[in-house]
This record gives structure tokens, C-alpha cells and sequence, in this order.
């Protein structure tokens, strides 16, 4: 049998395969695009136009149910929103940084290491964690007495300087021999969590480079101080500049006994 | 049957088509049924939304979270899933009404199912995720996230909690939420 | 119109001289094997249907609307 007869044969196949498959591809076309959301929208009280529209994905909303609509005023958390623009400019080191960076030795220390444990360390903290608060003291989401004051006076490009110098010091030194006892559940609670609570492992966010939220400041290496009464602050709904309350929620959780230990831990370890 | 020649096989072949042809249309025709007499459609819902600027708009502001009961009785419930929690973490519901359960994320794809019922929806930065359902049962159904989201993904998680009808008590602003009732 | 064996299967498979089994031995089983392997499709086919079906009337479709 030469191709050509073959070929032949093959020829009703082809028609019909081809005939059924378009067929079949019409009626879903006519059926999911026209029937269905025709049948559904007229029980929903929608007019077969828009029924048909959001069915096929111009218009929001499903053909069989009447779309919600809001009218909710935004009060944001924070006016920080991140665009890569904005990371950009978190780029190189400037004298003008410096320069800014002299008004903040009384109480962060020289190199950004403050001697008042009270007060955060901001060497080597990412130059992103600075920023949002820093922008957020401005705009008072956050409030404090001595910084609100001092962020008012700074214009936003300044706070990316000042944020770029801090995050490019060099961070506290820890002695070794000063570290605490290696504290099992705490540990536990850094690396794992408590899913029985609903409580994220700390390192999820703040490990490093964990991938988590991009304004989530480095924790190894603060004062002890510092980092109990943000996560009192936190637990207590005194401080409340953090997006989607993904630290609120957290801090609630934890007992005061664990916000001392999760501070201790943070301000003695070397890694994380 | 036999299979020692080539019409033979093609036989069997042919029946066994048929079969298989069978068979697709009448899942197709349950999917249908499901479709007309039930309303039950795959949610999909095309509604963008700006993921950097998600807590500066009104809709998913953080006070406008959580469920609400809005102009024509139609019971809204709003949720963020963020790393590695949703917001509210706790949304109470109504049996037995059409709820409408919406979605978004500021920053990766998350995924929601809510036990126990046909919810199940990923959620994709740029978009609101919408669902429509009635809940039957009631009682705290657990809510997880179901798309692997980050380190934190296995502790994210939230209740939906399903109260009866007269049970459910919104606030003189329309609010319902889990503390309160 | 009537199909004969495919020409080229024919010609690519040279005939084996060496085999044990004879033609009308092998005739003989061809005969018996589809019906037995038929029955095994039919059963997993079947099945995963059943469990389809079960699944779809007594799991997805009480848990009601959902849209």
C-alpha cells in the first residue's frame, strides 16, 4: 500500500476528530460563556450583559452572585509603601549620610552602638527596617517623644542616607564568653515556632535572609532592653506601625516570661 | 473477542472509545448540573489591586478587615494573608446566608481552604481572590494557608467561625467579629 | 473497505526462525488475552469512576454552593 492510499484511509478520521474536538470547544464557548451565566445572573438580578462579562473575566464578580462593593476609608498602619524605586536608592554609602548620622550619637552611639541599652543599636540593621521607621516617626504611625520630633525635621531622601549609613557600620561585637546558657525553648520558638498557637517561627521573618516582609529589622545583636519593651509595646497594642499586625499578632501570644527569654536570646547570640 | 487480526483490534479500539467518550460525558453532564442547578462554578473572579500599596487603600485597610454585613443584607468578610498570617486571624459567619469571602495579599501567593466545605482559593498578590458559599454546618472550621508561602507557611493559619443564623449579631456599624460576640 | 496488516510493521519485524513457540500455539493465546486484559480495564476504570461519582453526590455536592 502505497502512502497516498494510506492517507486515504486516514482522511474520514481526520475530518470527523477534527469536527467533534470544535464542536466540543463550541458548546463549552456557548455554555460556560453564554448559557450558564445567563441562567445564573438572572437569579442573581443581574442582566444577561454583565452576567456574560464577568463570566468570560471583563467584569469583576461571579454571574451568580451580586458583587460586594466598599466604601471603607483607608487608615493605614504605616504611609511606607515599597517599590523598587524605593530599594534603589538604598544604595551606596554618602557623606551627607554621615553627616546626618552626627545627630544621632547622643543616643545611638557613635557607630550607631548605644551605650543606654534602652535605646536600639542601629549599626548593621537594614537600611530598609531604619527607613520605615524612621518614615513612620514622620508621618506618626509611630510615636515617641524624642524621635517623632527628630524624624519631622528630616526630608525622606535624608532618611534614606541616614538609613544607608546605619546599615553599612559595622555591627556590636559580642563577647563569647558572655553568652548565655543555650535556652531549649526559646531555641524552639526561634526555629520552629508554636503552630499549636499559630505562632510563626521568629526566623521565618527575621532569620537571615529569610524572605520575609522587606521591612523586617535584623534582631541578633540589639539590647536586650530595646527588644522587651517593643515586644511589650507590640503585645500591648502600644506600638501598632506594623503592616497587617504581623507583629501584633505575634507579640500577644507570647507570655512576658518568653518576651524576656526571645530579648535575652536575641541580645546574647551570635548568629541569626 | 479476539485480537488476531487487524479489524479485531480495531474493534475492540473503536469500543473502547466509545466507552471512554462515554464516560467523559457524563462527568461533563454532572459538572453541568452542578453548574445550572446549583450554582457551583470554579471561583474566578479578574479584580486587580496594587499588592505594594494593599494597606493604603480602603477596601483591605486593616480596619476594614474581618466580616461585615453591608447594604442588601450580603454578609462580606474580608481577609489579608500576609507572612505568615491571616488577617483577621479569627472570622465569624453566619450559617445558611450567601457569604462572601475576599482576599489579598501584600506580598507572595498564598492559598486558603476552609475545611469541611467546597472553599478552597489561591490567593496572588495583584489580584482579590473572591469566593461565594453558604456554610451548613457551624462550628470553628480551620482556615490554612495551603500554598507553601515561606518558612513560616506550616504556622499560618486561621478560624472561620460558623455561627447559627440567630446567633449572628453585627454591630450598629455592620461589624462581626469573633471577640465580640 | 478491509484493512490488511500494516505494511510496514510487517517488514520491520523479520520473522524469528529460532523460536520455540510455534504459530498456531501463539494463535491460540492471542485469542484468549484481550478479553482478560479487558476485564482489568474495565475494573480500574470502573472503579476510579465509582469513586468519582461517590465522591462528587456525597462530598462536593452537599457541601453546597460555591462560587
Amino acid at each position: 500500500m502505497k502512502p497516498a492510499e494510506l492517507r486515504e484511509i486516514d482522511r474520514p478520521w481526520r475530518i470527523w476528530a477534527s469536527v467533534i474536538i470544535v464542536s466540543i470547544l463550541a458548546f463549552s464557548v456557548v455554555f460556560g460563556f453564554l448559557v450558564l451565566p445567563i441562567v445564573q445572573g438572572r437569579a442573581a438580578g443581574l442582566d444577561a450583559f454583565t452576567a456574560i462579562c464577568r463570566a468570560v473575566g471583563i467584569l469583576p464578580g461571579s454571574p451568580a452572585v451580586k458583587q460586594p462593593t466598599s466604601e471603607a476609608k483607608a487608615q493605614p498602619t504605616t504611609q511606607v509603601a515599597w517599590s523598587t524605586d524605593l530599594m534603589r536608592t538604598f544604595g551606596r554609602r554618602t557623606q551627607a549620610g554621615a553627616e546626618i548620622a552626627q545627630g544621632c550619637v547622643a543616643c545611638h552611639g557613635e557607630h550607631g552602638i548605644a551605650a543606654d541599652p534602652q535605646n536600639p543599636n542601629l549599626a548593621g540593621q537594614s537600611a530598609a527596617a531604619i527607613y520605615k521607621q524612621l518614615h513612620d516617626y514622620k508621618s506618626g504611625s509611630r510615636v515617641h517623644d524624642v524621635m517623632t520630633g527628630i524624624a519631622q525635621g528630616l526630608e525622606d531622601r535624608q532618611i534614606v542616607e541616614v538609613a544607608t549609613h546605619f546599615a553599612s557600620s559595622a555591627r556590636r561585637d559580642l563577647d563569647p564568653t558572655t553568652a548565655e546558657v543555650v535556652d531549649e525553648d526559646v531555641i524552639r520558638l526561634v526555629e520552629r515556632g508554636d503552630p499549636s498557637r499559630g505562632l510563626p517561627a521568629c526566623n521565618s521573618c527575621h532569620g537571615f535572609n529569610a524572605g520575609g516582609p522587606i521591612e523586617t529589622p535584623t534582631l541578633s545583636h540589639q539590647n536586650r532592653e530595646y527588644l522587651a519593651r517593643q515586644l511589650q509595646a507590640f503585645k500591648t497594642d502600644a506600638r501598632r506601625n506594623d503592616i497587617y499586625t504581623r507583629m501584633r499578632s505575634v507579640a500577644v501570644k507570647l507570655t512576658d516570661r518568653e518576651i524576656e527569654r526571645l530579648a535575652t536570646f536575641y541580645a546574647t547570640t551570635l548568629s541569626y | 473477542m479476539r485480537a488476531d487480526t487487524e479489524q479485531e483490534i480495531l474493534k475492540t479500539e473503536l469500543w473502547w472509545t466509545a466507552l471512554v467518550i462515554a464516560i467523559v460525558t457524563a462527568i461533563m453532564l454532572a459538572i453541568i448540573y452542578a453548574g445550572v442547578v446549583h450554582h457551583i462554578n470554579p471561583p474566578s473572579n479578574i479584580e486587580t489591586i496594587d499588592p505594594k500599596t494593599l494597606h493604603l487603600t480602603g477596601e483591605f485597610t486593616e480596619s476594614n478587615l474581618g466580616t461585615r454585613v453591608e447594604a442588601g443584607d450580603q454578609v462580606t468578610s474580608r481577609v489579608v494573608a500576609t507572612q505568615f498570617a491571616f488577617q483577621p486571624q479569627c472570622i465569624v459567619v453566619p450559617s445558611n446566608r450567601t457569604v462572601t469571602l475576599r482576599f489579598a495579599t501584600p506580598d507572595v501567593i498564598h492559598g486558603i481552604l476552609v475545611t469541611g466545605t467546597n472553599v478552597n482559593t489561591m490567593i496572588i498578590p495583584g489580584y482579590v481572590s473572591q469566593v461565594h458559599t453558604v456554610f451548613t454546618k457551624t462550628g470553628d472550621l480551620l482556615m490554612p494557608c495551603h500554598e507553601f508561602c515561606g518558612l513560616g507557611h506550616s504556622q499560618m493559619w486561621a478560624t472561620v467561625r460558623v455561627v447559627p443564623e440567630d446567633q449572628f449579631r453585627p454591630g450598629p456599624d455592620g461589624r462581626a467579629s469573633c471577640d465580640a460576640r | 473497505m478491509a484493512l490488511t496488516p500494516h505494511p510496514d510493521l510487517s517488514s520491520q519485524v523479520p520473522p524469528r526462525t529460532d523460536d520455540a513457540i510455534d504459530d498456531a500455539a501463539l494463535e491460540r493465546v492471542m485469542r484468549e488475552v484481550p478479553s482478560g486484559a479487558l476485564a482489568l480495564s474495565l475494573l480500574t476504570v470502573g472503579l476510579l469512576l465509582l469513586a468519582w461519582f461517590l465522591m462528587y453526590a456525597f462530598v462536593f455536592l452537599p457541601r453546597g454552593m460555591v462560587g
